[in-house]
């Protein structure tokens, strides 16, 4: 019996392939994939990326969280036909030591480490990478107050922690960054 | 390996033990680069997925597989008729579960068809193609199961299993699968006496443990033998049920345990390692089962509970009588039931020094999804509803309420069960504590009240006193700790790296704490019970000394003396004369290439304690809340944990666990709530239904202060924690409710809950 893919072919309502080009992690990816590929599956079991965890499926714990075009999305409830032709960045991404655009990123993960943020680290990938795309958009910065935080991360399950250690690592981080001017989000006392 | 390469020693050693290390797996595990189960590829693996019943209890008529047979990508389909031996049941306590329905299911969820393909799509769609006829039988829940002419869940006779124990003796009767009794002094006339008597009806509902990583396993069959990955706790255990399962002997089955995303007991034990063993059982190949989080929640949950539980004390508010009547809803299966009943039998009066106790518990068979271990179980199911009445008798006695407490809690060397030890803890202090903290009571805004509660955990801890550990020592100064723990995000193997550091000398960047693999790693019961840095904490003590000892007799020889009179500090060997001989010059006397010292701890034996249990873990909690009269509305302002760790080997991860366990158990007593249909569907099926604490549900304030009174039966004094809160945090939570007014009976105590009960104020009371 066969048993890897070129033998499901013949099963047109779900795997009449598609092409699809995007970029993972600054890598061009073109291949054919199957419509209704969830964005989760393509990238843990085609390309291999698995820092990205699969929990709820539901888009309520945060664990698959990757980056489209800068912005984190559930790649449970994603389709991987909809990334063509956008650019997708994972953990591996972020966590790549060798791009030194990641900054933020290791500010995180040195917080995180620091804090005891982590423990059976299931969601941690999907924290992170919510975290550093709420830096750079602005969303969180030095201004930002706990129950803005708090907010941010709703979309964020952790079982072990209670959340505590998170919060104290994002605070940490928040704080050495730059304060916002006045013309960006406000901050401080209001 | 030259000597060139022999690590430096540490400059400071006599550090490490109480020092907050990072964990060495906490950046692997940002990065993503931790392998979990469900992450391995293996060649030519295969992929399983599981038919379950929508029906609650049902004989199953027929399986017709015709269709889903042609299913494109199809490797085979399988049912109870492939099972390869006669033991068809499983279960560690009693001998319950079928790996899949053969003519019975259940519950509704119950697995009753596996089919492997070259992907998971491909098994799914071949299982939409299989039918079923059921043909339907009345249900039971835990509001029928007891009567006289209920259905039986399990008519056909249930045999015991490995794991059965005269403290434990589980016999199914009728739809009882266990039975608690436990009476001690008179109690009626202890009832008779009281000048104060509070009595009220209870539920519990179930929750869901959640850890966020499903039940994942993969097996492999070579031959007779079968090779597994799980994420599991206890991979011993489940080595001996999958044995049992297929006819093998022990050694056969190989159980590896890599990182494991979560589990708070709901991987404790076996749940679906025979359904993918049985599929690879049947196919020349890996398979792969992942639950979903649906699915994970029909293979575990907590058991629901429904309680009378009786307070009786004297006019000078000493507690004469605790009498508890109490139903446990195991679901379908014993699984751990048995042990979760007797628990909470053990549980049910609390921390106090009773003149009679009087307390049945029933572990009932229903047909709804197997309930298991859930952190701190037992505690957690009845110290709110104790601490709850002493609030109540102390109103009633007119006495503040820690001063109720003073005049009543156990002091240590108190009996909590006539036939388990006697508490070796002091809760006096923490009583003290609690008091100082909740002095100041903040005040309300309008519409709003504030109310201060308390609560104590007391969790018969340890499991079992054994444990085993290897520790090897090589040339260059590099150690592996060799345990049967598994690392489920507690820190167990940082922890044991320390300990071994510290009693080793060398830096803990030197050492390393493989998984769990039952093939090479000796044998542990299992990871719960908070016993992991207590007993096999204490085993990696002893491999570690066992290695120092070696090391002292070559030193010994080296320096002229007798190995006894060799002294082992800062990585140094000394002799009374002030001779000494560096870790680094005698570890130069190994074989060159690579060779190492072995060493071999072994807790259990010998002058060793066997009592039961192995220690009590206790934890106070203090709790502030604040309720909104408009809504109902609960918001945690504070809470305060005080978990007594004897010696806390990693202050940091000893806080977390109590954050951690603080805020699961806050989700348990406010939010969750798995709720079921009248034929036992579960309605609350994922995490849109089910609500569990996100990060702006916790505590405004969240302190917790360490107990150390280096008395823990653990290495260094230490003993465990990480489940004391769930006793703790409920009890203190409903008694602060219960402080402004509102009355708690029911768990969790939703908006809607403590608006009801504000508006019944002034009305009748207990009704």
């Amino acid at each position: 019996m066969p048993v890897d893919g070129p033998q499901v072919t013949d099963s047109p309502d779900r795997t009449d392939p598609v092409p699809v080009s995007t970029t993972v992690n600054g890598r061009p990816v073109t291949v054919c994939t199957s419509a209704a590929t969830l964005l989760v599956d393509f990238l843990r079991d085609e390309l291999g990326l698995r820092g990205t965890k699969r929990s709820c499926d539901v888009q309520m714990c945060g664990t698959c969280t990757v980056l489209v075009d800068g912005r984190p999305v559930s790649s449970c409830c994603h389709l991987a036909v909809d990334v063509d032709r956008r650019d997708v960045r994972t953990i591996e991404g972020l966590a790549d030591p060798a791009d030194t655009g990641n900054s933020i990123y290791q500010l995180f993960e040195d917080a995180f480490v620091h804090h005891a943020a982590v423990q059976c680290g299931f969601c941690t990938p999907g924290f992170l990478v919510t975290l550093t795309s709420l830096v750079r958009d602005g969303t969180l910065h030095a201004g930002s107050r706990s129950g803005q935080i708090c907010a941010a991360l709703r979309g964020n399950i952790c079982r072990c922690t209670g959340y505590e250690p998170i919060l104290h690592a994002v605070e940490s981080v928040l704080a050495t960054l730059p304060t916002p001017t006045a013309s960006g989000e406000q901050g401080g006392t209001a | 390996m030259s000597d060139t390469e022999i690590l430096a020693p540490p400059t400071v050693s006599g550090g490490m033990i109480g020092e907050s290390v990072a964990r060495p797996d906490a950046r692997t595990k940002c990065r993503g680069e931790a392998v979990y189960v469900g992450d391995l590829e293996l060649p030519g693996m295969l992929h399983a997925k599981v038919l379950r019943s929508p029906v609650g209890h049902a004989h199953v008529e027929r399986i017709d597989l015709t269709a889903a047979a042609r299913t494109p990508g199809l490797v085979r389909l399988v049912t109870a008729a492939d099972l390869p031996s006669a033991n068809t049941r499983y279960g560690h306590i009693l001998r319950d579960q079928p790996i899949l329905a053969d003519d019975v299911v259940r519950f509704v969820g119950e697995p009753v068809v596996i089919a492997v393909a070259g992907d998971e799509a491909a098994a799914t769609e071949a299982l939409d193609l299989v039918d079923v006829s059921y043909d339907p039988l009345p249900t039971v829940d835990l509001d029928t199961a007891l009567s006289p002419d209920a259905p039986l869940v399990h008519p056909e006779p249930v045999e015991p299993s490995f794991l059965r124990s005269p403290l434990v003796d589980a016999l199914v009767q009728g739809n009882v699968c266990y039975k608690y009794t436990h009476r001690r002094g008179e109690p009626d006339a202890a009832l008779a006496a009281a000048a104060h008597v509070v009595e009220h009806d209870y539920t519990f509902p179930s929750a869901y443990q959640y850890a966020m990583e499903p039940h994942s396993a993969i097996a492999h069959r070579q031959g007779t033998s079968l090779s597994v990955w799980s994420s599991c706790q206890h991979p011993f255990l489940v080595r001996q049920e999958l044995a049992q399962l297929f006819g093998l002997d022990l050694d056969d089955v190989r159980m590896q345990v890599l990182f494991v995303g979560g589990g708070y007991g709901s991987k404790s034990y076996t749940t679906i390692e025979p359904m993918a063993c049985l599929a690879a059982w049947c196919v020349n190949a890996p398979v792969r089962l992942v639950n979903t989080v649906e699915e994970s929640i029909l293979t575990t949950r907590q058991h629901n509970m429904r309680a009378r539980v009786l307070t009786a004390a004297g006019s000078d508010g000493r507690v004469l009588l605790r009498r508890a009547e109490i139903l446990m809803d195991t679901g379908a299966y014993g699984t751990n039931g048995p042990t979760v009943a007797f628990m909470t039998g053990v549980s049910a009066p609390g921390p106090y020094d009773w003149q009679a106790v009087d307390v049945v518990a029933r572990c009932v068979y229903t047909n709804r999804c197997p309930a298991g271990s859930y952190r701190g179980f037992g505690s957690s199911h009845t110290q709110w509803i104790g601490e709850s009445q002493l609030d109540e008798i102390a109103q009633l006695a007119g006495l503040d309420r820690f001063e109720l407490r003073r005049r009543n809690l156990l002091p240590r060397g108190g009996l909590i069960h006539s036939d388990m030890k006697p508490l070796d803890a002091d809760l006096r202090p923490s009583l003290d504590r609690l008091e100082n903290a909740l002095a100041e009571r903040p005040s309300p805004a309008p519409g709003r009240r504030i109310g201060t509660g308390i609560g104590f955990g007391v969790v018969p801890a340890g499991a079992e006193p054994i444990a085993n550990a290897v520790a090897r020592l090589r040339r260059d100064g590099r150690a592996r700790v060799i345990v049967g723990t598994t690392e489920i995000g507690q820190g167990a193997r940082t922890v044991f790296a320390q300990i071994a550091a510290h009693v080793l000398g060398v830096p803990l960047s030197a050492v390393t704490v493989p998984g769990a693999d039952t093939s090479v790693t000796p044998y542990d019961r299992s990871t719960g019970a908070s016993r992991s840095t207590t007993m096999v904490g204490l085993a990696v003590e002893r491999a570690c000394r066992d290695i120092v000892g070696q090391l002292a007799a070559t030193a010994a020889h080296a320096l002229g003396v007798s190995a006894e009179h060799v002294v082992y500090e800062q990585a140094c060997f000394s002799a009374a004369d002030g001779t000494m001989l560096p870790l680094h010059d005698v570890l130069a006397t190994l074989g060159m290439a690579g060779d190492e010292l072995v060493g071999r701890g072994r807790v259990g034996g010998g002058a060793d304690p066997t009592d039961s249990p192995v220690f009590w873990e206790v934890c106070g909690s203090a709790a502030v809340v604040e309720v909104d009269e408009r809504t109902g509305g609960v918001s945690v302002q504070h809470t305060l944990g005080l978990p007594d760790v004897g010696t806390a080997i990693h202050p940091q991860l000893v806080a977390v666990q109590d954050s951690g366990c603080t805020v699961q158990a806050l989700g348990q007593t406010l939010l969750e709530q798995l709720v079921f249909g009248p034929d036992g569907a579960l309605l609350t099926p994922s995490l849109v239904q089910y609500r569990v604490p996100l990060a702006g549900d916790i505590p405004v304030d969240m302190d917790c202060e360490l107990v150390e009174n280096g008395d823990g039966p653990g290495p260094f004094g230490a003993k465990g924690c990480g489940e004391g809160p769930f006793g703790a945090i409920p009890a203190a939570l409903v008694t602060a409710l219960q402080d402004v007014g509102v009355q708690v009976r029911d768990l969790p105590v939703t908006p809607e809950r403590v608006w009801q009960s504000l508006h019944d104020e002034g009305g009748h009371g207990d009704s």
